[in-house]
């Protein structure tokens, strides 16, 4: 895999992602099918790694290096597989458990955790905010940029309006959460 | 000001260990100041989760392209088309046996009985036509085509990728793809996901299958006050709801 791939990886580039995707697809699932026999769940939980890598590289906080993608998507994607069999069937017992660790969880956690209902009616008002506010919040929670990287990025003029465009985005999306009663 | 400056450096991953506790006082006493930062977590969340759905979907579509692909060699003879049947059929066979056993782990007598009751909530929302070219934009039909043809499984994954830009529904049958998997923890959230929602179709629909979920997984009390609730609020079901009340009694 070349150094460029893995740069445009770091910098959001979802073909990238489809490159190393297509690259491990078949070794992981080979890898996969030692412990479960069900293709349609594998896929998904190689989507989900595959995912889990992307968040990685475009927030900053993978050390990136070339043997280690393959060792992140089969131990990460592992874990995935444990986990949500776990949940699934309680009395499942599973060959060769290990201790993982904390972290392992705390990357894995928005894939197994179902959101809870204001994050899943968030979601909704976002989908409705211009494409915009979208990018711009993304860039920012997302891509962990700073104002001055998505003022280039989006050509503005300055840092300052990225910073009151942000406001406003949050600001509209906090009304309509505003108006949504969580009982019935 | 300091607050919300602290706040920015949280979300960027940037606070040194001096101002990590300076923001935890900060929210211990100012109660704006902490439902602003509850506010931009579930945001923050919510955003995260909405990338992962649309890369969830560009990776299915590379998915489709790499498996419409024919590799060579591939082509198997008949005699071992048969084996693989075979195959098929003994590891079809053995799941079901495996998710019966691993299924019956909560009070299996009253959790069965609860079950005759069950039937999958046909799709009224979104007709299909039959024999229309398939077209991959339009994942709401895809899904309810997966649901339509008891793919729960695959129902249960597509509809994740629409519930941000769907109606309110999309909760509802989520919850049926839950149950059908016997995911009943997860089911009981959707239902009750759609209860919370503006959706008004299938409000009664949603608190009956949500009761039969507490009871199917043994949770008897829970699944009565469901019962109960949805008795006092309507008559859909009311011969079952009767029934089902007795039998708890």
């Amino acid at each position: 895999m070349s150094d460029i791939l893995i740069e445009r990886l770091k910098s959001g580039d979802k073909a990238a992602l489809g490159e190393i995707y297509k690259l491990y697809r078949e070794p992981f699932l080979q890898f996969a099918k030692r412990y479960h026999q069900d293709v349609e769940l594998l896929h998904d939980i190689y989507q989900d790694v595959s995912i889990a890598l992307f968040d990685r590289a475009v927030s900053g906080k993978l050390e990136l290096e070339k043997s280690s993608i393959k060792t992140y998507l089969f131990s990460m994607g592992k874990f995935m597989l444990f986990t949500k069999l776990k949940k699934e069937h309680p009395n499942l017992e599973l060959k060769e458990e290990q201790e993982w660790s904390q972290g392992f969880y705390e990357e894995a956690k928005l894939f197994i955790e179902e959101p809870d209902p204001r994050v899943f009616f968030l979601g909704k008002s976002l989908a409705k905010l211009g494409e915009k506010c979208r990018k711009i919040l993304e860039f920012y929670y997302y891509e962990n940029k700073s104002m001055k990287e998505i003022q280039q990025i989006m050509e503005y003029n300055h840092p300052d309006v990225v910073k009151s465009h942000k406001s406003r985005c949050m600001k509209a999306l906090k009304e309509s959460f505003k108006h949504k009663k969580f009982e019935y | 000001m300091e607050g919300n400056e602290l706040l920015d450096r949280f979300f960027k991953g940037k606070l040194t260990e001096e101002e990590r506790q300076r923001l935890e006082n900060l929210l211990q006493l100012d109660e704006d100041l902490r439902e602003e930062f509850e506010f931009q977590q579930a945001a923050r969340e919510a955003i995260i989760r909405n990338k992962h759905i649309e890369l969830k979907s560009y990776l299915r579509d590379v998915d489709e392209e790499l498996d419409a692909k024919p590799k060579k060699g591939e082509i198997l003879p008949w005699t071992s088309l048969w084996k693989v049947a075979a195959g098929l059929v003994l590891v079809l066979g053995a799941t079901f046996l495996f998710l019966k056993i691993t299924d019956s782990n909560t009070d299996p007598q009253t959790s069965d009985s609860f079950l005759s009751y069950y039937n999958a909530y046909p799709n009224v929302v979104s007709p299909i036509t039959r024999g229309e070219g398939f077209n991959p934009e339009d994942q709401e039909k895809a899904a309810f085509l997966a649901y339509e043809s008891g793919n729960y499984r695959l129902s249960d994954s597509l509809f994740t990728g629409i519930l941000p830009y769907q109606t309110d529904y999309i909760h509802f049958y989520k919850g049926i793809s839950k149950f059908e998997l016997g995911q009943y923890d997860s089911a009981i959230l959707y239902f009750d996901n759609y209860l919370y929602s503006d959706g008004t179709q299938l409000r009664d629909q949603a608190k009956w299958y949500m009761a039969l979920s507490y009871l199917v997984k043994g949770d008897t009390v829970k699944g009565k006050e469901e019962m109960i609730r949805l008795r006092k609020s309507s008559g859909y079901k009311m011969d079952e709801v009767e029934r089902i009340l007795l039998e708890i009694e």
